[in-house]
């Protein structure tokens, strides 16, 4: 007599795949068959298999009813029970939710049009224009011309299949760390091991299929049952299923690796739900314009790489647009748009157009020598992970490679890469950087990069554990083989090697006797190498921190990894929401200990950088400038921008910054602190000549005011186009700023400007403003100035050419200048 | 006549001051004495004094905002206009005086 039982859900998130992979596991202990019914919806599953009872949908206050019937119905039922009652409440996890986003703001020029416009998080800013490549979206396909010879072979071939993808997932079980990753790969491996799943492929291969065609078709059966809930959540379990096709194929020597490569053809836009490093590595970088990824922290792989090589990447954004066709990623503003439309087409070309303008602008003085206003050397330096990308570091203005993170050389791969592999990559950075310096940083793996061939173990706190240097002494073949490959690549460049995580002046001299060790060794047989070769270390542990005059006498310079020491000294994991919020590099305590690393080895003659995050953002260089720092490396499309703001800075005043940013109480403090130290450009004018247009083609309004502030936008003078647009627009829609006699001066008052500036348009065809004479307008000059300006100088020289614009004769002599210096020339000498 | 005058506009950095050119040179072309205080983004300048506003016949407010210290006018006669109008029509300002 079968057993019933019957409950309410008791999961906000529905029978996702945790709980389900639990329950599963409970009743295929037994003997009996346990079916589940979703009365919602009247669908039926074995409750044995995770794939059935996730795909009826059960979602919360669902009402199920389990039928136990079987010789151990009474056990079954009694455990069934037990967990449903004790352990299915607790099992619920929130899902990832979409990050907030924030209120995205269409350019003004694009108000009113037919397009849509998804918001996303900014991973890597840029503007791309091409067509979507849906990277994950796959679906299986079998040749159907195949014919299957012989059931029990096809079989044998599944098992093993089965079998060897099995312990593939099981070691990277046992190489993930956090338990919550644990749990996420086992509810993958249930899939595999799934009752269902493997009863219609063995279906299908005993009905004549081939074992290729069976796996193709089984899966995508339950493929569409998952994509067909409705649900978010187990839509991205249908991409899970899939991966889990193709590795079974792949096992079985079915060719379907050719299918997961994507080429690119044309100007491409991928978008994917997450991509692993070598996908992006493998695709055709002319040809990828943009990047959407679904999930993709700031910190992943795919991101740090996209960073740098400049690709405009958007996260965060769903699926809505993989059927778009052709898409806009707009990653300055965060959101993705299409149908690229006529308009919207005109629109962004012209905005990649001035992005290439402020580029060319920033880059005319990359060989010269990066030094602040007072002539302070500052050497800025760019961080890289792969060979290819040096080349691009050189043509963004790198002065050196600040940090070559070798993590993914390693990663990825089943057996680490070889010494004359590793060689051919290293000195292939070092010859085409040439005189200018390498740090190649040591492996850093542990935490949250684990290497399957390295010898670890599963470790409760990973972060407080076996990482960076730790590790060497228990592989030191293979650190020494890397050794070996940046000691003979130092005969081909200036390379200095640097290793990470050291906490104690016993591993960095431990290092420093291994890095001789092999220079002697090489030495005796002749091999060549670089012999200033510097060594040193990363300072990313505060012990480290706090004995770095002890380390001065060990090795030779020092770069401080922002990214760790924070997160070690304030006890905070930057990837934990709830505690990220406490991470923040200007915290006083952090800015106190870079100040005694800085002085502390200064006043020892060793040479101190940065690689960290902290390194890469240019509103905390007076803070960086004002440590006395030799140099800092960040991802190469920040570099020009750090570049020229740096000559903008005085050491003296940055100094100053970093004395009060010691006494601050927190962090807002020393935020208030560098907001008001506004990163002035050095001897900046009112006006110069690549602020005046005198043959606009601009045809509205609205386009004027853009062009106007994308002059600003080239020359640095502002970062914010669209809040500068909008508080132009604020003013004018109060009423318009057309004052009459073909002339209009539109305004603004915003602190979304780095400089007062003045800018000059004349207009090939007039066009209407609104002015008082309701004439048109063919002479524009717009006035912009800083709210919180206390310098009345130049509101003063603004007024006045208010004053004089009422004059007839002043107004003549304007309209009449020939050029853009004419009209410079005579402005200046009329206004001071 | 003998005429004070305030201009005043919503970002202090344009009208203000265009307006009070206007007011200053068409005021002087009608055979009147005027001073025109400006009240933008640099604060309050060319500061009429008590003993401007008693001396004066009347006020000129060409004005958007509230006037800073108004209480000073108190016993004055004002006329008020937008600052639109001081360099739309600035004539039709003074002519409004007589009334």
């Amino acid at each position: 007599m079968p057993l019933e039982y019957t409950f309410i859900c008791p999961l906000p998130n529905g029978m996702h795949a945790r709980p389900a992979s639990l329950f599963a596991e409970i009743v295929a202990a037994f003997k009996s068959s346990v079916s589940l019914i979703n009365e919602r919806t009247g669908n039926k599953a074995d409750a044995a298999s995770v794939l059935d009872l996730i795909s009826v949908d059960i979602r919360n206050n669902d009402r199920c009813r389990i039928i136990f019937s079987g010789d151990d119905e009474k056990t079954a039922y009694s455990s069934v029970v037990k967990f449903i009652e004790n352990v299915l409440p607790g099992c619920d996890e929130p899902l990832p939710k979409p990050q907030s986003q924030g209120n995205v703001k269409m350019p003004r020029l694009l108000d009113g049009l037919d397009v849509t416009c998804l918001p996303g998080n900014i991973a890597c800013g840029g503007i791309g224009i091409g067509r979507v490549v849906s990277i994950n979206g796959f679906t299986l396909q079998a040749d159907s011309t195949e014919t299957a010879k012989d059931p029990i072979a096809e079989r044998k071939k599944l098992k093993s299949a089965i079998n060897a993808v099995r312990s593939d997932m099981e070691s990277m079980i046992a190489g993930k760390l956090s338990s919550v990753e644990a749990d996420v790969l086992r509810a993958h491996l249930s899939l595999i091991n799934d009752a269902a799943l493997v009863r219609e492929i063995v279906g299908l291969i005993d009905s004549g299929r081939t074992g290729g065609q069976a796996v193709v078709n089984a899966i995508e059966k339950f493929a569409e049952k998952l994509e067909n809930t409705g649900s978010e959540y187990m839509r991205e379990r249908a991409i899970d299923l899939r991966d889990i096709g193709i590795q079974l194929l792949e096992r079985m020597n079915i060719g379907v690796i050719k299918q997961r490569e994507v080429v690119l053809t044309e100007p491409s836009i991928v978008v994917a739900s997450s991509l692993a490093p070598r996908q992006l590595l493998s695709l055709d970088r002319k040809l990828l314009c943009g990047l959407i990824l679904k999930q993709a922290g700031a910190t992943s792989h795919a991101v740090i790489l996209a960073r740098s090589f400049g690709i405009p990447t958007v996260t965060g954004i769903a699926d809505a647009c993989t059927k778009a066709g052709e898409v806009v990623v707009d990653a300055e503003r965060g959101m993705v748009l299409f149908p690229v439309s006529d308009e919207v087409r005109r629109f962004y070309e012209r905005e990649i157009e001035r992005q290439a303008l402020r580029h060319a602008h920033l880059t005319k003085f990359n060989d010269v020598p990066v030094v602040t206003c007072d002539g302070v050397r500052l050497e800025i330096a760019a961080n890289i992970a792969t060979g290819s990308e040096v080349e691009a570091t050189i043509a963004n203005g790198a002065e050196g490679i600040g940090l070559f993170r070798t993590e993914m050389l390693f990663s990825e791969r089943p057996s680490p890469p070889s010494e004359d592999e590793q060689f051919e990559i290293y000195a292939h950075v070092a010859r085409t950087m040439g005189e200018r310096p390498v740090i190649i940083r040591t492996l850093d793996a542990g935490g949250d990069k684990p290497l399957p061939y390295l010898n670890q173990t599963v470790e409760e706190n990973p972060f407080l554990g076996c990482r960076g240097i730790r590790l060497y002494r228990n592989n030191i073949e293979l650190i020494t083989n890397q050794i070996r490959a940046i000691v003979r690549a130092s005969a081909f460049g200036h390379v200095k090697v640097m290793a990470p995580m050291v906490c104690s002046i016993d591993e960095a001299r431990w290092f420093l006797e291994l890095v001789r060790s092999v220079q002697a060794d090489f030495g005796e047989t002749g091999v060549e190498y670089g012999r200033e070769m510097q060594i040193g270390i990363m300072i990313e542990v505060p012990s480290a921190a706090m004995m770095i005059d002890k380390l001065c006498d060990v090795v030779d310079f020092f770069s401080i990894g922002t990214n760790d020491l924070c997160q070690y000294l304030l006890a905070v994991e930057r990837g934990n929401p709830k505690v990220s919020s406490i991470y923040n590099e200007r915290h006083p305590a952090f800015v106190r200990l870079l100040k005694s690393i800085a002085d502390c080895a200064r006043s020892r003659g060793k040479w101190v950088g940065m690689c960290g995050e902290m390194a890469g953002k240019v509103e905390n260089l007076p803070l960086l400038v004002g440590l006395g720092l030799n140099e800092i490396s960040l991802s190469a499309p920040n570099i020009a921008a750090i570049r020229n703001a740096v000559s903008s800075l005085d050491t003296g005043r940055c100094r100053q910054i970093v004395e009060s940013a010691i006494d601050c109480r927190d962090a807002s403090e020393v935020d208030l602190l560098l907001n008001e130290f506004v990163v002035k450009l050095a001897g900046q004018p009112l006006l110069d000549a690549n602020l005046i247009i005198t043959q606009s083609n601009s045809r509205t309004k609205a386009e004027v005011i853009k062009e106007l502030v994308d002059l600003l936008y080239v020359a640095r003078r502002t970062d914010s186009c669209d809040e500068v647009e909008e508080a132009i627009w604020a003013r004018e829609t109060v009423y318009s700023t057309g004052l009459g006699h073909g002339f209009a001066i539109p305004h603004c008052k915003t602190d979304n400007l780095k400089a007062n500036s003045l800018a000059v348009l004349k207009l090939a065809h007039p066009i209407e403003w609104g002015s008082i004479d309701d004439k048109p307008v063919s002479f524009v000059i717009l006035l912009a100035i800083r709210e919180s300006d206390r310098d009345n100088s130049h509101m003063r020289i603004f007024s006045i050419l208010a004053r004089k614009l009422m004059d007839e004769d002043f107004r003549q002599l304007l309209s009449t200048a020939k050029n853009s210096n004419e009209i410079l020339l005579r402005l200046s000498s009329e206004l001071t | 006549m003998n005429i004070v005058a305030v201009t005043a506009c919503p970002t202090g950095i344009a009208h203000t001051y265009m307006a009070a050119a206007q007011l200053e040179k068409i005021g002087k072309e009608l055979g009147h004495k005027i001073k025109v205080e400006t009240q933008g983004a640099m604060g309050i300048e060319n500061e009429l004094t008590v003993t401007d506003i008693k001396n004066a016949d009347v006020a000129i407010f060409a004005v958007d905002i509230e006037v800073e210290e108004r209480q000073r006018f108190n016993g004055i006669k004002i006329v008020e206009v937008p600052v639109q109008l001081a360099l739309k029509d600035p004539k039709s300002i003074f002519a409004k005086l007589a009334d």
